[in-house]
């Protein structure tokens, strides 16, 4: 029980994968690097499938192409409002990542979402798009009323979701991947052979993608509380 | 296990800052594109396609109104062509009646004259045969201008009577 | 340390609640879509929402777990 507990902790730690020597080295953590990892098959990615798009005469991969961003546009666009067009890349951006990220467990490489320094970072982004977005549309006055509304009474309580929905959103990606990722090990600690890769389908794939989903989808869903009742 | 790391943070946020520019540029700028293009394209061709429609119809309309003009025309030219036909018919026929009226008045009057010269010789002839047989009568010649006013003056009684 | 692991077993306990909840949620939200199955798109996205918030109180009390077990 002790060696297991050795073990997992020994994989539950962050670990450094190397420094760079500079202001007296700065560490770069292994989530960073296979961040790196999933930026580059990204980039590959956009690059190789938007090599030759037509307008009158797509192939069947630019038709599935434009389906996703059609509905990724049509997704924020219910939900963001009118002021939608900003941030279907940013979202659209975030979405491949986390699922990327999140499914890369498959390929024997340990998640990125498995650090709450990343998750940490993501959280930070989404708050500050939602409240970014607040101000940016409501102007700063408009903006500050916001925290006011539906009413004065639960101005507290707006104010505490500034923190509360970014730690939300951190430790519940950071959680569920973690969790995932705990559970995954003591599979394989325990049965070795066939049923990690059967629960690895469910732990890294489907609640990967459903996680990635959450994610998103919240911070769609707060950015449109944000300015799109001021058009209604 | 839960410690934040600062460069970690930092790192992740340059990287999806990174991330979305690139990607925002190659992937979702370039789709965006295609996809705004084809929108403009399809309304391009739809509101061409409208334009194509109604100069058809105008042209139709124009063309409808050129055939009705065009029969008019040729109503009225077949019209002009009957009432001249007509008026030309009518002057003929008037004409003719004329011509006709005119022979005959002269046939008649050709005829009364020739009557009156023949009814003229015709007394002419009686009153001389009058005459001679008076003179037969009378044993005497009966040719003094008294003798022929009688002889007249009765052939004017028995013609009146006649 | 067995005091450590009992506590951290008592915090894992809050996934109860988040199960019951989701459980009550997807249920009502079966039968908003048996009800009424041309609204299943918001219905979705609502309960999508309601789950992720519910949920979240099991992921608190599972790092609070950890972090007792791990770090206290």
């Amino acid at each position: 029980m002790d060696a297991f507990k050795e073990a997992l902790v020994e994989e539950l730690g962050t670990h450094t994968a190397f420094t760079i020597p500079l202001f007296g080295g700065i560490p770069v953590a292994e989530s960073v690097v296979v961040t790196w990892i999933v930026m580059a098959v990204l980039l590959t990615a956009a690059l190789l499938l938007t090599r030759n798009l037509s307008v009158d005469a797509p192939g069947k991969v630019q038709v599935t192409l434009e389906s996703a961003v059609q509905f990724l546009n049509g997704f924020v666009r219910t939900n963001i409002g009118s002021h939608w067009r900003p941030f279907a890349p940013w979202l659209g951006t975030v979405a491949l990542y986390i699922g990327f990220a999140n499914i890369i467990g498959i390929f024997g490489l340990t998640p990125p979402t498995k650090d709450i320094s990343v998750t940490a970072a993501l959280a930070l982004m989404s708050m500050l798009l939602i409240y970014g977005a607040q101000f940016r549309y409501n102007g700063l006055l408009g903006g500050l009323k916001k925290f006011a509304e539906p009413m004065p009474l639960l101005l507290p309580i707006n104010l505490m979701e500034v923190a509360v929905r970014p730690l939300a959103l951190c430790m519940r990606l950071f959680g569920n991947v973690l969790g995932a990722f705990i559970i995954m090990e003591m599979l394989k600690f325990v049965a070795p052979v066939v049923l990690p890769a059967v629960f690895s389908l469910y732990f890294d794939l489907f609640d990967g993608l459903i996680q990635t989903v959450v994610f998103v989808f919240l911070t769609t869903l707060f950015t449109g509380e944000g300015i799109k009742e001021e058009e209604a | 296990m839960l410690e934040f790391h600062l460069s970690t943070i930092v790192f992740t946020v340059l990287n999806l800052l990174v991330l979305y520019f690139i990607l925002r540029k190659l992937l979702f700028g370039r789709v965006n594109a295609v996809l705004e293009q084809r929108a403009a394209l399809v309304q391009n061709q739809l509101s061409s396609a409208e334009a194509d429609r109604r100069q058809a119809g105008e042209l139709k309309a124009r063309y409808e109104d050129k055939l009705t003009d065009a029969r008019q025309e040729a109503a009225k030219l077949v019209a002009d062509a009957q009432t001249r036909a007509q008026r030309v018919y009518e002057s003929k026929l008037a004409q003719a009646e004329a011509d006709a009226k005119r022979l005959r008045s002269e046939a008649e009057a050709q005829i009364a004259s020739e009557r009156e010269n023949m009814l003229q010789g015709a007394r002419n002839e009686v009153a001389s045969l009058a005459l001679l047989a008076a003179a037969k009568v009378a044993q005497q010649a009966m040719d003094g201008e008294s003798d022929k006013a009688l002889v007249d003056s009765f052939l004017a009684e028995v013609g009146e009577q006649a | 340390m067995s005091m450590a692991i009992i506590a951290a077993a008592v915090a894992v306990f809050t996934g109860i609640g988040a199960g019951i909840g989701i459980g009550f949620a997807t249920g009502k939200a079966s039968e908003a879509i048996a009800r009424q199955p041309e609204a299943s798109g918001k219905i979705n996205s609502a309960l999508l929402l309601g789950c992720a918030l519910a949920e979240g109180t099991a992921i608190f009390g599972f790092i609070t777990a950890l972090l007792i077990i791990f770090v206290g």
